[in-house]
């Protein structure tokens, strides 16, 4: 890896779910300290496997790791830093003030945003305080600040707010209290980020059109304010071994394919291509061979003998039976990006045609070839599209043409950055996703996304508070009015979440159902996409890795889903589904 | 003039950018509470997420929200008194409440545009938003 030839002091690796930041981050880090540098892992994944990777116990603060002589690790939980925050804000008002009013405010401090400042906090007391990591020569990060986290920083009202005016109601940089005293820290920071010479971004993505779309936006979101210094790690490069099985020729044309179409953002970039393992990374032998080239250990790794689920999970034949009960109503497939749900929801929606249902499939994937997918369309299905790109510009220019309109320049700078976060993107694709529903009385809607329970419980809360104030009805559309109740009915909406038999796309569908629930609204059922269970592979690597599904297949029947589906791999599955492409961050 | 406090639910966006909907009138009686806040009234808005201290600190309110729940907010209190609950008052209704008489706003009477091309002076115009 040629960015390890040279390393500076900050390593950040950068990718959406399950890509293998982890494995990346670790390797690299064993590699360094193997060379004898003194090297600090930082891991912020909440659900951080870092201590089954070194099988040792990892803390808070340096923890030595006894196998590799100059590494140490420590763990840093956002989620926990920004509860942390939360209370601190409202705990001196528990018994004071009303419960309605405290419960009210732990909600508005639960959004995504409110994490990723406490996260990004954590970062700035490794990167900007030098007196903190002297005693390492590298610093390694298994995860990356966003664009919209550097730019609100950047802004001099995100500081002059918190400066002059405790009024000023910045909320997106909530967990930054006691700013005053950070402002030098933060300015160090950006600087170290934005140091080719100090800073390395590593980009990690699959050979999968969404992933790397994802990490092409990300590249040019953060070389836009300085992150300059970028290579690209492509993991799970498969080349297929085993001539008689179908199923390794098409994923090795897929993956091919994924990276003869790139996108051009990522082509100048430097690149260092890993080739799919056949096993989970675990253990520091492991982590050598990482880095090190074609997998070793296929041929071994097929020892790793499972045994099947006794039962695997039906298929989605039965549960489009279930859904086509009533005729009516919501289907809402729902999932991190690259998990395919997108192609799901089409092929839920042709099933639910076909048996005669009036349906409506809307997709918010503008690159989409729902055509593709479901082939020829009965006329009971009609197809339409919610282009989030399109929902966040009008919601833009609304929100600036109105409350903008009041503001100073360094106001509107500041309402034009919250107006790129993750939620300004949901809420809008919610407005249009409410009138879809609203307009489809009397056939089956099937969306290719749904709102998370932080937006549902945002929205709830707000359409409380009008609910009996009719002169202010019109400003609460009609549409979402409405559509709040009915997504809490399990007769009428149905979320069904989907998932990868893999660790990291199962933990992320178990965080969003937890969400949900806070919400009250209780999943259907999960899906698990693209599954080798099923199939008769013969390739060694991916008999390992059917046999390593089991396990996720497994946590999933028994720990997460009143009901699974198991939906096997194919060619053109979840291919489409670049909804990543687009960059939510349904986080 | 009088003084005028206003008791603002708790929001992830003032702006109502996370909202169901882009409150129009929330961003007339922030211009409505401007505009007087320039001509000598004094004027405060609290939020609940921002200035909880505000809430904790005044029994008036505190009662309100217990009685009534959240639908009482906003509250707008005019000299110590509650003057409105659970609404975002228009120009009139505001002028109205604090006892200003016709004429004062008829002198007064300044368009939209004049109000929001007038720079922002007070913090409550900064409706920043986001969770």
């Amino acid at each position: 890896m040629n960015f390890l030839a040279t390393p500076p002091a900050n390593l950040f690796f950068t990718g959406k779910g399950g890509v293998g930041k982890t494995s990346a981050s670790c390797a690299a880090a064993v590699a360094l300290a193997d060379n004898g540098r003194k090297v600090l892992l930082v891991s912020t994944d909440p659900a951080s496997n870092i201590h089954e990777i070194f099988d040792t116990p990892i803390g808070t603060a340096p923890t030595p790791i006894a196998e590799v002589p100059g590494l140490s690790a420590l763990n840093v939980d956002p989620e926990k830093a920004a509860a942390e925050y939360r209370e601190k804000v409202i705990g001196p008002y528990r018994g004071v003030l009303p419960e309605v009013a405290i419960t009210s405010m732990e909600e508005q401090l639960s959004g995504a945003c409110t994490v990723e400042i406490a996260a990004f906090d954590e970062f700035t007391k490794l990167i900007g305080d030098t007196e903190r990591t002297k005693a390492f020569d590298h610093v390694v990060f298994d995860t990356a600040p966003t664009g919209h986290t550097l730019r609100l920083l950047s802004l001099p009202t995100a500081w002059s707010g918190f400066l002059e005016n405790t009024a000023s109601s910045t909320t997106c940089l909530g967990p930054l209290e006691g700013m005053v005293e950070k402002k030098d820290i933060y300015a160090a920071s950006m600087k170290a980020l934005a140091d080719g010479g100090r800073t390395v971004l590593v980009l990690v993505s699959r050979p999968e059109a969404a992933a790397l779309a994802e990490a092409a936006r990300t590249s040019v979101e953060l070389g836009e304010i300085g992150v300059g210094n970028q290579t690209l790690l492509i993991n799970g490069v498969f080349t297929a071994t085993e001539a008689s099985d179908p199923v390794a020729a098409a994923m090795d044309r897929r993956g091919q394919e994924a990276l003869a179409d790139m996108p051009a953002e990522l082509r100048s970039l430097d690149r260092t291509d890993l080739p799919l393992r056949a096993r989970e990374v675990l253990g520091v032998e492991a982590l050598r061979g990482f880095l090190a080239g074609p997998d070793e250990n296929a041929a071994a790794a097929e020892t790793l003998t499972t045994a099947p689920p006794t039962a695997l999970p039906s298929g989605l034949e039965s549960l489009v039976d279930d859904l086509a009960k009533d005729g009516q109503g919501v289907i809402m497939t729902m999932g991190k990006g690259g998990v395919g749900k997108t192609t799901l929801a089409a092929h839920i929606a042709l099933e639910l045609a076909r048996r005669g249902n009036k349906v409506l499939l809307t997709t918010t994937d503008p690159a989409a070839h729902v055509a593709g997918v479901v082939g020829d369309i009965p006329t009971t299905l009609e197809i339409g599209q919610i282009d989030p790109v399109v929902e966040v510009e009008k919601y833009r220019v609304h929100v600036m043409e109105t409350t903008g309109a009041s503001l100073d320049d360094d106001g509107r700078a500041l309402l034009a950055e919250d107006l790129n976060s993750p939620c300004t993107e949901e809420i809008a694709v919610f407005h249009a996703f409410a009138r879809t529903v609203d307009s489809a009385k009397g056939r089956i809607v099937v969306l290719d996304t749904a709102p998370t329970g932080h937006t549902i419980l945002l929205l709830d809360a707000a359409e409380a508070y009008h609910r009996e104030v009719s002169r202010l009805a019109q400003d609460v559309p009609e549409a979402v009015r409405g559509l709040l109740p009915r997504l809490r009915d399990p007769d009428f909406t149905r979320v069904i979440l989907c998932t990868l038999a893999e660790a990291t796309p199962v933990h992320e569908a178990a965080d969003l159902q937890k969400d949900l629930r806070r919400a009250g609204i209780e999943p259907f059922a999960w899906v698990i996409n693209q599954s080798l269970t099923p199939l008769d592979v013969r390739d060694p690597v991916l008999k390992a890795r059917k046999a390593q599904e089991t396990r996720y297949i497994a946590e999933v029947a028994s720990e997460h889903a009143k009901r699974t589906v198991l939906i096997p791999w194919s060619e053109s599955g979840g291919a489409e589904d670049a909804e990543a492409a687009r960059g939510i961050n349904a986080a | 003039m009088p003084s005028i406090s206003v008791y603002e639910p708790p929001s992830c966006c003032s702006s109502g950018v996370c909202g169901p909907g882009v409150e129009q009138s929330m961003a007339q009686f922030a211009s409505t509470l401007e505009w007087m806040g320039r001509n000598g009234a004094q004027v405060s808005r609290f939020n609940l997420s921002h200035q909880p201290a505000a809430f904790a600190e005044n029994s008036v309110v505190r009662e309100a929200i217990d009685s009534e729940g959240m639908d009482c907010l906003p509250l707008v209190m005019i000299d110590g008194k509650i003057a409105s609950k659970g609404v975002y008052l228009d120009r009139g209704d505001l002028l109205k409440l604090a006892g200003l008489t016709d004429t004062q706003v008829t002198d007064a009477q300044v368009t939209d545009t004049q109000v929001t091309d007038a720079p922002v002076e007070e913090p409550a115009a900064r409706k920043s938003s986001c969770c």
